[in-house]
C-alpha cells in the first residue's frame, strides 16, 4: 500500500535558521507515527507545513496524493490537528469550541450532537462545558483542544503533545481514543517530547533534532539498533566458572561482558528476550545456580542519546 | 457556501460572548445622547430657529432682498410668504453669489411657504430675494433651516457606532494570533477565500447587527422616516461596515503589530472621523479650512453619515446618489482588494 504522507526534502527556515532542515519521511496509513525530539526540535514547523498553515521554503510534502504546495484546500479535507498550545479564545466555552469544529468538519446535525457529547464526556470536560475557557485550567483547555481531533476523526489526526498538563488517569484514555482512532482507520502523527509517550503509543518513532529527521523506526527496532543497549545483571551463589563466562561471550548477541564483582556478572547485549533462553540453558547445563537476573532494555532516551550524544532533557537545555 | 456561512457565524457569536465591550458600548452610546448631544445642540447653533423674518411694502416689479447670516451650514430653508394676492418668482443666492435655488409662487389663497434644500450648502451671508408682480402687496418671510443639531448629531453617532464596531475585527486577529487561534483557522477545512471572505463579512455583520438597536435609538430621537430612503441609507450602513472591516483586516494584517495596529487606528479614527460630516456639517468643516472640507467632503463616513441622515428625512442633501456611489466603491475597495491582500499575505505563514 502507498504510504499517505510522502515528505521530500521538506524544508523550512526562518531568516537563516533551519526549522525543518531536508525531512525525508513516509507514513503508513493507519499507524501511529510519533516525533519524537525536544522543544525546538522542528517538529511543530513540521505539522504545520503538513496542515498547510505555513508554507515549506523547500521541497514539499504528499498528504493523500495531494501536494500540500499546490492543493492546500484538498489536503486540509483529510486533516485534523490538536495544537500543542489549546487555541481558543478566552471568552468561548468548551461546547462552542467543540461544537463548532464539528460543524466546519461537515458532521451532520445529529450526528454532530451525538459526537460531541460522547466526546466532551470522554474527556471529562462535559460538566464544564459551559464554562469560558478563562475559568479552565491548563489541563482543562488541552482536553478540548484534544476533543476537538477526536470529534472529527479526520483520515489523518495529528497531534502535538496531546497529553502535556493532563494528569496520568487522563493521558491514558487520551491514549486509549487515539489508539480506537486509529483501529478505526486513522491515521496518527504523534508529536511528543514525552518518551512514555512515543514508547507506548507509535507503531514507529522517528527521532528529530535540530529540524532534521535522525531516524525512524519501531520503538523495538530503534532500542535494538543500539549495539549491547540490553543489560543483564546476574548474581551467582558462588563465582561463575571461566567456561560459562566465555561460553555467554561467545554468543553472538552479546556485545560485552563484565565481572563487577566475583559473584556478579553485567552481560551487554541486543534482543535480550531471545538470548535469556539461550543463557539459562548455559547455567542449566553446567548447574550454576543463580541468585537474582535483572534485565533492562535501552529507553529511547537512549536512543536520543546514541544518535543525539544528548539525552532529551540535555538537548532540551540546549534549545532553550 | 456552508463553510463561508460558518466562519461569519462563529465571527458574529464572537463578538457578542465580548458582553462586557458590548454593554459599555451601549452605555457610551445613550450616554454621548444624553450628554454630549444635548449640551452641544445648545451651544452650536443651527437652527429650528428663525433666521431672518420681515415684511416688505411692496412697489411695482421691484426686486425685495432679504439677508440671511448662516452662521453654520445652511442647506435647507423654510420660506413663508403672506400676501394679500401676491405671486411672483423669487431666488435664493449663496455667500459666493452664485445661484442655490428659484422658483415661483402664488400666494393668492393664504399664506405660503415651501421647503427648499440646497445641493451646496454653505456657511456666510445668503440672500433671498423675492420679484413682486402687484403694488401694495405684502410680504413676511420666514427663513430657517430645517436642521436640527440634536437630530443631526444623534444620526452622526450611529454611525461613528458602526465605525467602531467594524473596526474591532482588527483588534480581534490580533487576539487570534495571540492566543494561536488564527494556526487553527487556516488549518481548518475551509479554502482561504472562504476565510477571508467570511470574516470580513461577519465583522461587518455583526457591527450592524450591533448597531442596530442604537439606530433603533436614534430613530426614536430623530423621529421621521421614509421608507424608501430609510431602506437605501440602511443599505449603505450595510456596506459601509463591509468596507470599514475590511479597511481593519487588511491594515491589520499589512501592519503585523497589535501596538502599532492600535495606534495607527486612533491616527485613523482621528482623521476618518473628525474629518467628516459625522458630528459637524460639511460647511463648517469647510468654513474652517477648505482642505479640511475637501478631504471631509470624499470621506466615506461624510457619505453614509449624510446618507443616514438624508434616509431619516433630514433634508441634508438633494441627491444620494453621488454619495451612494462613493460608499459603493469604499465597500469594493477594501471588501474585495483588502481580501486578496489579507488572502496573500495569511498563505504561507507571512502573517508570522
Amino acid at each position: 500500500m502507498p504510504p499517505i504522507i510522502r515528505i521530500g526534502n521538506l524544508t523550512k527556515k526562518f531568516g537563516n535558521q533551519f526549522a525543518v532542515d531536508h525531512l525525508n519521511l513516509e507514513v503508513q496509513e493507519g499507524e501511529i507515527l510519533g516525533l519524537l525530539g525536544p522543544n525546538g526540535a522542528g517538529k511543530t514547523t513540521t505539522i504545520l507545513m503538513l496542515a498547510t498553515v505555513i508554507k515549506p521554503t523547500e521541497g514539499t510534502a504528499y498528504v493523500g496524493k495531494y501536494d500540500v504546495r499546490k492543493q492546500p484546500d484538498k489536503v486540509r479535507h483529510l486533516l485534523g490537528i490538536a495544537f500543542q498550545e489549546p487555541k481558543m479564545l478566552w471568552v468561548s466555552t468548551p461546547w462552542d469550541v467543540v461544537n463548532w469544529h464539528a460543524k466546519v468538519c461537515g458532521l451532520s446535525t445529529s450526528e454532530r450532537k451525538k459526537r460531541v457529547k460522547e466526546v466532551l464526556d470522554a474527556v471529562q470536560m462535559w460538566d464544564a462545558r459551559h464554562k469560558t475557557v478563562h475559568a479552565l485550567s491548563g489541563g482543562m483547555r488541552k482536553r478540548v483542544e484534544i476533543a476537538k481531533v477526536l470529534v472529527q476523526r479526520p483520515r489523518i489526526a495529528i497531534v502535538d503533545e496531546p497529553t502535556a498538563q493532563i494528569d496520568i488517569v487522563g493521558k491514558h484514555k487520551i491514549w486509549k481514543m487515539l489508539r480506537d482512532m486509529r483501529d478505526e482507520g486513522s491515521t496518527i502523527i504523534l508529536a511528543t517530547n514525552e518518551l512514555y509517550e512515543a514508547d507506548v503509543l507509535s507503531d514507529r518513532v522517528g527521532i528529530m533534532h535540530r529540524g532534521k529527521l535522525l531516524v525512524c523506526d519501531t520503538p523495538k527496532k530503534l532500542k535494538d539498533s543500539i549495539v549491547g543497549g540490553d543489560i543483564i545483571d546476574i548474581q551467582f551463589e558462588g563465582t561463575p566458572s571461566p567456561k560459562a563466562v566465555e561460553e555467554l561471550r561467545s554468543f553472538k548477541e552479546v556485545v560485552n561482558l563484565l565481572q563487577t564483582r566475583p559473584q556478579n556478572l553485567r552481560v551487554y547485549l541486543n534482543r535480550v528476550e531471545e538470548v535469556v533462553p539461550k543463557i539459562m540453558n548455559v547455567f542449566s547445563k553446567r548447574e550454576i545456580a543463580i541468585t537474582s537476573m535483572h534485565m533492562s532494555e535501552p529507553s529511547l532516551d537512549d536512543v536520543f542519546v546514541h544518535y543525539t550524544g544528548l539525552t532529551l532533557e540535555e538537548a532540551q537545555k540546549a534549545e532553550a | 457556501m456552508n463553510k463561508l456561512l460558518l466562519v461569519i457565524e462563529r465571527d458574529v457569536r464572537l463578538f457578542f460572548q465580548y458582553k462586557f465591550l458590548i454593554i459599555m458600548r451601549a452605555i457610551w452610546f445613550v450616554s454621548q445622547i444624553a450628554l454630549f448631544g444635548l449640551i452641544a445642540s445648545r451651544m452650536i447653533n443651527i437652527p429650528t430657529q428663525t433666521l431672518l423674518s420681515g415684511s416688505v411694502n411692496a412697489e411695482p416689479q421691484s426686486p425685495y432682498t432679504f439677508q440671511v447670516n448662516a452662521t453654520t451650514d445652511l442647506s435647507s430653508m423654510l420660506v413663508n410668504v403672506t400676501s394679500a394676492a401676491g405671486q411672483g418668482s423669487f431666488r435664493i443666492l449663496l455667500p459666493n453669489g452664485s445661484l442655490a435655488q428659484s422658483g415661483y409662487f402664488n400666494s393668492s389663497e393664504g399664506a405660503y411657504s415651501f421647503p427648499l434644500v440646497f445641493d451646496h450648502p454653505a456657511a456666510g451671508l445668503w440672500t433671498v430675494q423675492f420679484m413682486s408682480g402687484a403694488a401694495g402687496d405684502v410680504y413676511s418671510v420666514t427663513a430657517s433651516s430645517l436642521l436640527d443639531y440634536f437630530r443631526y448629531y444623534v444620526a452622526g453617532l450611529s454611525v461613528m457606532t458602526l465605525y467602531s464596531a467594524a473596526i474591532f475585527i482588527g483588534f480581534d486577529i490580533y487576539e487570534e494570533a495571540e492566543h494561536g487561534v488564527f494556526e487553527y483557522l487556516l488549518s481548518l477545512p475551509v479554502s482561504r477565500r472562504q476565510l477571508v471572505l467570511g470574516r470580513s463579512i461577519g465583522g461587518g455583520l455583526r457591527s450592524f447587527i450591533y448597531v442596530g438597536p442604537l439606530i433603533a435609538v436614534s430613530l426614536y430621537v430623530i423621529g421621521s422616516v421614509n421608507a424608501l430612503s430609510f431602506l437605501m441609507s440602511m443599505i449603505a450602513l450595510f456596506l459601509f461596515s463591509f468596507g470599514v472591516s475590511g479597511m481593519s483586516i487588511t491594515l491589520a494584517v499589512l501592519i503585523k503589530s497589535s501596538d502599532r495596529f492600535d495606534i495607527l487606528m486612533g491616527v485613523v479614527d482621528a482623521l476618518i472621523v473628525r474629518l467628516s460630516t459625522a458630528m459637524y456639517p460639511l460647511a463648517v468643516v469647510q468654513a474652517s479650512n477648505p482642505a479640511y472640507g475637501g478631504l471631509a467632503s470624499i470621506n466615506p463616513l461624510t457619505f453614509v453619515a449624510d446618507l443616514f441622515r438624508w434616509g431619516t428625512g433630514m433634508p441634508i442633501m438633494g441627491n444620494p446618489l453621488a454619495p451612494f456611489l462613493g460608499i459603493v466603491i469604499f465597500f469594493g475597495l477594501f471588501t474585495f482588494v483588502g481580501v486578496m491582500l489579507y488572502e496573500k499575505h495569511i498563505e504561507g505563514g507571512g502573517w508570522q
